[in-house]
């Protein structure tokens, strides 16, 4: 079992808003080098969890730890600097920007974007410039994306705008990263992709992931663990395995999805 | 000859006030309709410094480029908490605010309404020596503005614009990056109010009223948004057309209401044919 003081650890969570209360008491552990999904039906707060974690909401109750430290009051951009980065549901992607620059302003540190630095010659400014490019250049690569690095996002069909979201998070260089749908609305022959980088960035790399996804099959693809968020707090959580033959799972919600 | 020098000078200190104008409406998405203000602000402490205390010319424009910075980020912050058409109007009012400043409270030689009497140094004493100047430094201001925008910043600035919860969902302040652009584009308009003084020799506070923020709007509008050409072109193209209606042999009575419907016309035809400008990369809706 990994100690709670490792990775992002959600502690008794509670949310509403206004007088609909979202959940309540949600406990979570997201632990280093493993994938945690959160699945559940729409409305059950799964983007609520990623939106508190990111500051955007404040939880009516709870904590939210990183490393065995809090996150209380952290603001959104900040979250990143503490190693945790999100994407959107619905891609929020920069429109008029290239794929490659979508990717090169998710990248941390960059001296370019001070303006001490930008017009001090010999500030190795351009150098650090070119380097970025080569890494963004490669990241896109990974996903096929190559070809579109010069023409704006918001001319790339919405499969690749997703992938393209997924590779601004992984930019930034956190370490826990909080994936919002990464897999809908992807073409089918994308998906593998999808799973694979995915994998590759828990298993190769160590990070942690947190995965809300409504896939089941890229649930199973790549969560070591799942959570199941319904009715106000959590249903069944344990190994992906454990948790996708759980009866209460596959009545409550996976039988409603296979239904359907 | 020396009337076309004059112009001339004139179309630079434009250029760079649409500069500026287009950092923060452009590049930020920050629809900045006060920047009267600070090209009155430069103006005012140029001038006052150079008549009143005998401060070179030139130190002068860097103390206005300096206070027209300040001045700028000082007059944003508490417009932070407002965005789109709020923002926008709250910029609106800056307009009416240094207008009142500018014509209770700032200084002005006896027997006038503004400040005259500058003491200007060599390079901008004669008509050409003052169109060269104020060219090398436009030029300068379109280096600056050009690295600027090319820039990893300039990029996080474009970002800005168009997804600021993003920005921040990848570790980047968009508010920071607001205030800095909002800071270069106050001390380049201030640059250019100090210009516009020694253009004119004369300044009072009717130069600097909602007038001149609705004509910077207009120049960086034909010319076009996000574009550092469209800066030039707005501009130089519409002072040229402006200014060639008088050679038309119109009658005196008649030449100033052809102008401003001619001028009118123009606006229409680029807002309904050409919504980005002549060589913009972004419009007003976007």
């Amino acid at each position: 079992m990994t100690s709670t003081s490792n990775g992002l650890y959600l502690d008794g969570l509670a949310m509403r808003f206004g007088g609909v209360q979202v959940f309540d008491n949600v406990t979570m552990h997201i632990p280093p080098a493993q994938v945690t999904a959160c699945i559940g039906p729409n409305g059950a707060g799964k983007t609520t969890l990623i939106n508190i974690v990111c500051g955007v909401f404040k939880a009516h109750s709870g904590r939210v730890n990183l490393d065995g430290e809090s996150l209380a009051g952290i603001r959104s951009h900040q979250t990143v600097r503490r190693g945790i980065a999100r994407t959107f549901q619905d891609v929020r992607i920069f429109p008029y920007l290239s794929a490659l620059e979508n990717v090169l302003v998710a990248m941390p540190n960059q001296r370019g974007e001070k303006l001490r630095h930008l017009f001090r010659p010999g500030s190795g400014v351009s150098a650090e410039a070119r380097r970025h490019r080569d890494e963004a250049g490669a990241l896109l690569d990974t996903m096929a994306l190559g070809g579109a690095a010069d023409r704006p996002a918001c001319e790339l069909p919405f499969g690749q705008q997703k992938l393209l979201s997924l590779l601004r998070v992984v930019a930034t260089g956190a370490r826990i990263l909080l994936l919002d749908e990464p897999a809908s609305g992807v073409e089918t022959e994308m998906i593998a992709r999808v799973t694979a980088l995915i994998s590759r960035l828990a298993r190769m790399e160590g990070r942690a992931a947190l995965l809300v996804e409504h896939n089941v099959e890229v649930v199973r693809e790549v969560a070591d663990q799942v959570v199941v968020l319904q009715g106000g707090g959590i249903l069944a959580s344990g190994s992906c395995e454990q948790v996708l033959r759980d009866e209460r799972v596959i009545t409550e919600y996976l039988g409603r999805i296979y239904d359907a | 000859m020396e009337h076309l020098l004059y112009i001339g000078s004139l179309m630079c200190v434009w250029i760079i006030v649409s500069l500026a104008v287009n950092l923060v409406i452009g590049y930020a998405g920050m629809m900045a309709m006060g920047h009267a203000a600070y090209l009155g602000v430069g103006a005012y402490t140029a001038a006052s410094l150079n008549i009143f205390l005998g401060v070179d010319y030139f130190s002068a424009m860097v103390i206005a480029a300096l206070s027209g910075a300040v001045v700028a980020v000082l007059t944003l912050l508490p417009l932070l908490r407002l965005s789109g058409f709020y923002f926008a109007l709250a910029t609106l009012g800056l307009n009416f605010v240094f207008f009142d400043l500018f014509h209770n409270l700032a200084p002005r030689v006896e027997g006038s309404e503004g400040l005259h009497g500058l003491k200007l140094p060599a390079l901008l004493t004669t008509a050409d020596t003052r169109f060269m100047t104020t060219l090398v430094i436009t030029a300068a201001c379109i280096l600056v503005a050009t690295h600027l925008v090319g820039s990893p910043f300039g990029r996080l600035l474009r970002a800005t614009r168009d997804r600021p919860e993003a920005v921040s969902a990848v570790g980047k302040n968009p508010t920071t990056c607001q205030v800095v652009v909002w800071g270069v584009s106050g001390a380049l308009t201030g640059l250019a109010g100090a210009l516009y003084a020694a253009t004119l020799f004369y300044i009072d506070p009717t130069l600097f009223t909602l007038n001149a923020s609705i004509l910077m709007l207009v120049f960086v509008g034909v010319g076009g948004l996000a574009s550092i050409a469209g800066s030039i072109l707005g501009p130089v193209l519409l002072i040229a057309f402006t200014e060639s209606l008088r050679f038309i042999g119109l009658p005196s009575q008649l030449l100033g209401p052809v102008q401003q419907g001619l001028y009118g016309a123009l606006l229409i035809g680029l807002m309904i044919f050409r919504r980005q400008g002549l060589v913009g990369k972004h419009d007003f809706h976007e």
